[in-house]
């Protein structure tokens, strides 16, 4: 409404005042139309598909398909693959996120200091995050070989033998997630460099002229202030290992007896390995509701922090 | 600027817990191991695939390991690009990430403007549906985006690769935002001198967004050059794989892994955006603290 009197007022005449108004609706609906076609095609429809997807049994092998109503996910609850499946995608996700964040708060509260070349070790740090997973991966498979790799050398050099692996069920879970640290600290590390180079310093000063040595300041003056960062990389770190694929698939394909098999990989294997697009589907609904608390927690969290 | 300021935060601190010099040397020391010995470690896979690429197959398997090879086989680079169409994958890898980065961006540009800039009724309701997107992993729609693929006959095929990558909903978000805090009289001006939106848009409001328009493009090109799930799910043959994807037939071609060539392949995968991060380092940083900081 108000928009309307100041149109009117600028422009005088009533008539021009329309034809001026459907210009900017017509340029509005050209430029929004390509990007919201888009997204209304090939990702709310295919959304919305999913769903409808995960109550039949399409399989692309079979000439029909039927609706099977919950029957898809019944098979998954029941199934033991499912819950290790589950299993491992919790501990993988919990574990990086847990150990990448403690050591890049370490490393931050480090960078933070008097440093030499301060900007260069911030690079070294970083790299990783712009890297390939995909190819990285293959350098991780070298370094884990059991005979020929760094980890071997190292281990013989001190008396001991390194396991392969990337075959074992017990070390297979750990050997990835350390890949999947050694790719998300640089991203966090920095991100919370920045945060406390943002804590105000005053604060800081005032604090240390009371006496408080560097752990007091730490823990009373930095670290609060920068807790709403660090809530921030914990979800966004969980949602991303959540659907962690790339380094799956590369080095172990599950593998051995579905000890590293998360949920992305598992729906890729169901509906381009075994071609059952009905249980993949299922299984992506339950993924995205898994990512969906998590991003229910983001919010709630962000609202608190705003009356902070 | 910020840098200098945490640099001085540091010494009243530290100045006022003990004027005694040692105590804060041997922190400090302690301090520059704990950054460099993380720095190398972190670094390490890089210098071991830059090193296992320029061995001889009698290095790789030599135990006890050789930390550097005693002659750089540079020709190891070029008989992996020969061993698989490695000129393909590059291609087909451009084609891809620049494409879309480049659509992308376009479709962000003119959404995120129309958003910021022009009235339509409800356009606060279909900017939150664009916004409501970024809720929706791309796992989810991978299956169906797939069965829609086969039946447009568009498996294995660059419209299959690009076209359903090109909304961007990331993009729109944080130009309208941009857009939203450049100041009305500018546009009010060019209005009364007759610019159209699109020359509103193309000479005003993109020369004024260069710093956040090289973040997204940056990091776009990142991400899509990286992708994995993607392509390898939408392309079925040599002809048509990206990088990643493709770099990964190495380890069929050979009885055991002949990791030099390996290491050279993944080096190829990987070299475009270590330069590229290089050249815009300060940018690549400041996006994702810029993006983690306001989300």
């Amino acid at each position: 409404m108000t928009v309307d009197t100041r149109q009117t007022q600028m422009t005088g005449t009533p008539r021009w005042h329309m034809t001026e108004r459907r210009r900017e609706y017509l340029a509005f609906i050209l430029f929004v139309m390509p990007n919201l076609t888009l997204l209304i095609i090939w990702t709310y429809w295919p959304f919305f598909h999913s769903f409808y997807l995960s109550l039949t049994n399409w399989n692309l092998l079979k000439p029909t398909w039927d609706m099977v109503g919950v029957d898809n996910y019944l098979r998954l609850l029941r199934s033991p693959e499912f819950w290790q499946i589950t299993r491992n995608t919790l501990i993988f996700s919990f574990g990086t996120v847990t150990i990448g964040l403690t050591l890049s708060l370490a490393l931050a509260v480090s960078l933070n200091q008097w440093l030499v070349a301060r900007g260069f070790w911030r690079l070294v740090v970083f790299s990783p995050h712009i890297t390939t997973s995909a190819a990285m991966a293959l350098v991780w498979i070298s370094m884990y070989d059991p005979k020929h790799g760094i980890f071997a050398a190292a281990f013989s050099w001190l008396g001991l033998r390194f396991p392969n692996v990337l075959a074992s069920p017990t070390f297979v879970l750990p050997a990835i997630m350390l890949v999947a640290i050694w790719k998300s600290l640089g991203f966090s590390t920095v991100v919370l460099l920045a945060a406390l180079q943002g804590v105000d310093t005053t604060l800081k000063e005032a604090a240390a002229i009371d006496g408080a040595n560097a752990w007091q300041i730490f823990r009373n003056v930095s670290f609060p202030a920068i807790t709403p960062v660090f809530y921030f990389l914990t979800i966004t770190g969980l949602m991303t290992a959540i659907k962690t694929f790339d380094i799956v698939s590369v080095m172990t394909g599950g593998g051995p007896a579905n000890r590293s098999n998360m949920y992305v990989f598992q729906i890729y294997r169901e509906a381009f390995g075994f071609q059952r697009m009905g249980v993949a589907s299922a299984l992506a609904v339950i993924m995205f509701v898994i990512v969906m608390l998590f991003t229910y927690l983001q919010t709630r969290y962000k609202e608190r922090w705003v009356s902070y | 600027m910020r840098e200098t300021m945490a640099a001085k935060a540091v010494k009243p601190g530290s100045a006022s817990g003990s004027d005694l010099s040692p105590r804060r040397t041997v922190s400090s020391v302690l301090v520059h191991l704990v950054v460099i010995g993380a720095a190398v470690l972190i670094g390490f896979p890089f210098f071991y695939m830059l090193s296992t690429s320029l061995k001889t197959v009698k290095e790789v398997y030599t135990i006890p390991m050789v930390i550097l090879p005693a002659q750089p086989q540079w020709r190891n680079f070029v008989e992996v690009w020969n061993l698989l169409p490695f000129g393909r994958f590059t291609f087909n890898s451009v084609v891809y990430t620049v494409s879309i980065t480049v659509g992308e961006f376009m479709m962000g540009l003119m959404a995120g403007y129309a958003f910021a800039r022009l009235r339509f009724p409800k356009k606060d309701l279909i900017f939150f549906l664009v916004l409501l997107t970024f809720l929706i992993p791309s796992e989810i729609t991978l299956i169906p985006r797939f069965i829609m693929l086969k039946q447009l006959n568009w498996i294995n095929t660059y419209p299959g690769l690009i076209v359903p990558e090109l909304s961007s909903a990331f993009a729109t978000f944080l130009l309208r935002e941009h857009f939203q805090s450049l100041p009305d009289e500018l546009f009010d001006a060019a209005k009364i001198d007759g610019a159209g939106y699109f020359r509103q848009l193309m000479q005003l409001a993109l020369p004024l967004s260069k710093p956040i328009v090289s973040t997204l493009l940056l990091l776009a090109f990142v991400a899509h050059w990286n992708a994995y799930m993607w392509p390898l799910v939408v392309t079925n043959s040599q002809s048509m794989r990206t990088l990643p994807i493709g770099v990964q037939s190495l380890r069929d071609v050979f009885e055991f892994p002949e990791w030099q060539y390996i290491m050279a392949g993944a080096t190829i995968v990987v070299m475009p955006l270590v330069a590229l991060f290089l050249i815009a380092q300060k940018q690549f940083i400041e996006g994702a603290v810029q993006g983690a900081l306001k989300g």
